[in-house]
Parts: structure tokens; C-alpha cells; sequence
């Protein structure tokens, strides 16, 4: 085999391990982003408040789930 | 020449010719040779739709970035440009790209239109003015000239590749943007916008912005999930990824007095990392598979 083939075989075997290993990446980087959540939250009391305070905790609630949603969509789609 | 390029946003014009060369080649059948004047057309035509909506943008909000520091040189609020020659040169510059892209292909002229709309329209006057977390629904115009680049060779915008570029430019855009409220805080307030370190404050900002961190690393992580991408997704996105995590640490730790302008470009350059990697990617593969 020349040496290019072997370089697309080694690319091609790289890649197919890339794709089952990347389950342990996303699984790391969810992980990671949980753990945020709990450092933001224990030093949340110290949290300085803006000038305005007519937003509803509501909406900023709903905003901050969508990149948790984003996340998990495209870990689960991966995943199958 | 100065006050055209500060007209039409030249800098932002870069990266978003950038996303849409990504999408362009990473839709282009690898069989194929490039067509250069294909190419250029419809760089050309983007250019011209997303210059004429800055201008636009500059003419819908000058009274604005008048009262505000960081703005109040741009051309119309010193007055070297009149807005009615800002409306002019926006309408005609969106229209003449919007011919140029519909040459190239039809259903990106449509996307282009639609990102046009979305941006002065909706973004612009509504989402930017009332709402704290305007700058994510804002982000959707944002990341369409990646989709507008695939949708050249493509009609499958759902297809994995289309979507990890559209995600990675539209998660992009928050630590960015919000980056750069908390720096001018004071400022937009002063122009009058409610952005979200004006309204919830730095600390909250902060955790927003490393929510969208973790997404955006978490995604260029997981490209090998959406397209192939093998060598540089090794060498460029893997380390790109966690220096990004760490300068966000170190802004979070630093509760964002520090190294504002490290992160904010750390994030700017990952950019170009997790869209031009699978680009080279592809071709290293092209290249290597012997065709």
C-alpha cells in the first residue's frame, strides 16, 4: 500500500475512534457544566444586582435552560 | 474610505465572509475543482448584503450610538455621513448582493433575505431594545452566513454538517457579545439598551456567559459527531477548546475585572479554529484519499 493510502486508512481509523470516544468528551463537558451550576449558585448570595429589576426570574429561568437543552439535544442525537 | 469602512462594520463583514466560505467548502463536492469566479461571485454578493446591513443598522440607531462612548465616532453621529446616504448605500448594497447571491444560487439570496430581516427588523428594533436576552434570539442572523455558504450546494440545511456550523456561530456570539457588554456597561445604558449586565448584573452575566461556554466548547468537542474531522480536530479544536474553558476561568475568578480582552479574543480566535478545522480537515482527507 503507498504511503497515501495508509494515511487515508490512519485518518479514516482515527476518525471512527474520535467518534466513539467523544461520548466520554460530551459526557465530561455535561459534567462540567453541572458543576458550574453548583460553584455559580454557592457564591450567588455575594451576586451584585443591576440597576433595574423589572426582569422576571421567570424568563431568565426559561433563557438560561436553552443551552442546557442545546447540549443534551446534541449529546443525545450523538449518542444514537 | 475610513468612514465607508466604519459604515459597514468591515471587521464583523470579515467573519462573517469567514462562516460562509466554511459553509461554501464544506458543502462543495470534494470531486470537483473550484470554481474562482463561482467563489468570488458569491463572496461578493455576501459582502454586499452584510455591508448594506450594517448600514443600515447605523442608520436605524445613530441617535443612539451618539450618546454612547464607544459609537459616538462612527460616521453619522459625527456627521461626515448623512443618514439618508447611510439608508441609500444599505438598500442598494442589499440589493445588489441579493442579484449577485441569486445568480449563484436562489435559495441563498432567500436566506440572505431572511438574515436581512431578521437582523434590522427584528433584532434591531425589537429583541436589542426590550429584552435582556435579546442578543440570543439576535444570534440566529448571526449565524446564518455559515448556512447561507452551504445552502450553495446544498438544499439539506438539516444535514449534521449545516447544523454544527450554524451552532457553533450562533453559541459563539453570546460569550462575545456579553463579553463585550459588561466591558461598556455604562455605555449601552447610556444609548439605552437593556443589556443583560445592565439588567441582571456582572456576576449573573457572567454565569450566562459560561453556560454558553460550555456549550459552544462542547459542541466543537463533539464535531467528529456532525462532520469528519480528523487531524486538526486533534491539533487545532481540542486545544483551542480547553484554552477557551481556561480563559474563561480565569475571567470568572477574576469576577471580570481582569482579563476581559485575553477571553474575548481567545473566544474570537477559537472561532476561526472550530470552523476552518473541518474545512482543512476535509481537504487533508481529499488530499490523502488520493483524489
Amino acid at each position: 500500500m503507498s504511503n497515501t493510502g495508509q494515511l487515508a486508512q490512519w485518518i479514516e481509523t482515527l476518525y471512527g475512534v474520535l467518534v466513539r470516544t467523544n461520548f466520554i468528551v460530551g459526557f465530561l463537558i455535561l459534567v462540567g457544566l453541572v458543576v458550574f451550576v453548583g460553584h455559580y449558585r454557592s457564591r450567588e448570595a455575594k451576586a451584585r444586582v443591576g440597576s433595574r429589576r423589572w426582569h422576571l426570574p421567570i424568563s431568565e429561568l426559561l433563557w438560561s435552560s436553552l443551552p442546557f437543552a442545546i447540549l443534551l439535544g446534541v449529546f443525545v442525537w450523538g449518542w444514537r | 474610505m475610513r468612514s465607508y469602512l466604519d459604515l459597514t462594520k468591515t471587521g464583523i463583514v470579515v467573519f462573517v465572509l469567514l462562516s460562509a466560505a466554511a459553509g461554501y467548502f464544506i458543502a462543495r463536492p470534494s470531486g470537483n475543482p473550484l470554481e474562482w469566479s463561482h467563489f468570488a461571485l458569491f463572496i461578493l454578493g455576501l459582502y454586499m448584503v452584510s455591508a448594506g446591513s450594517f448600514a443600515l443598522n447605523q442608520a436605524q440607531e445613530w441617535q443612539r450610538d451618539a450618546v454612547m462612548e464607544r459609537t459616538k465616532k462612527r460616521p453619522l453621529p459625527r456627521g461626515v455621513m448623512k443618514s439618508w446616504q447611510a439608508w441609500a448605500l444599505g438598500f442598494s448594497y442589499v440589493g445588489v448582493g441579493s442579484l449577485l447571491l441569486y445568480v449563484i444560487e436562489p435559495l441563498a439570496a432567500a436566506l440572505g433575505l431572511l438574515t436581512v430581516l431578521l437582523y434590522n427588523v427584528f433584532y434591531t428594533l425589537f429583541w436589542k431594545r426590550k429584552w435582556a436576552f435579546g442578543a440570543v434570539p439576535g444570534a440566529i442572523p448571526g449565524a446564518m452566513p455559515a448556512v447561507i455558504g452551504y445552502s450553495v450546494f446544498s438544499v439539506d440545511l438539516l444535514a449534521p454538517e449545516c447544523l454544527y456550523l450554524f451552532l457553533i456561530m450562533f453559541l459563539w456570539q453570546m460569550p462575545h457579545f456579553w463579553c463585550l457588554a459588561i466591558r461598556y456597561k455604562d455605555d449601552y445604558e447610556r444609548g439605552g439598551f437593556p443589556v443583560l449586565a445592565a439588567v441582571l448584573g456582572v456576576d449573573k452575566t457572567l454565569f450566562h456567559i459560561g453556560l454558553y461556554v460550555f456549550v459552544y466548547v462542547g459542541v466543537a468537542l463533539l464535531s467528529p459527531w456532525f462532520l469528519k474531522t480528523h487531524v486538526l480536530y486533534l491539533f487545532l479544536v481540542v486545544p483551542f477548546a480547553l484554552k477557551v474553558l481556561w480563559e474563561f476561568f480565569l475571567y470568572y475568578q477574576q469576577e471580570a475585572k481582569g482579563s476581559w480582552l485575553r477571553f474575548f479574543l481567545w473566544v474570537n480566535f477559537s472561532l476561526l479554529a472550530f470552523i476552518g478545522a473541518p474545512v482543512f480537515d476535509r481537504m487533508i482527507a481529499a488530499w490523502a484519499s488520493g483524489l
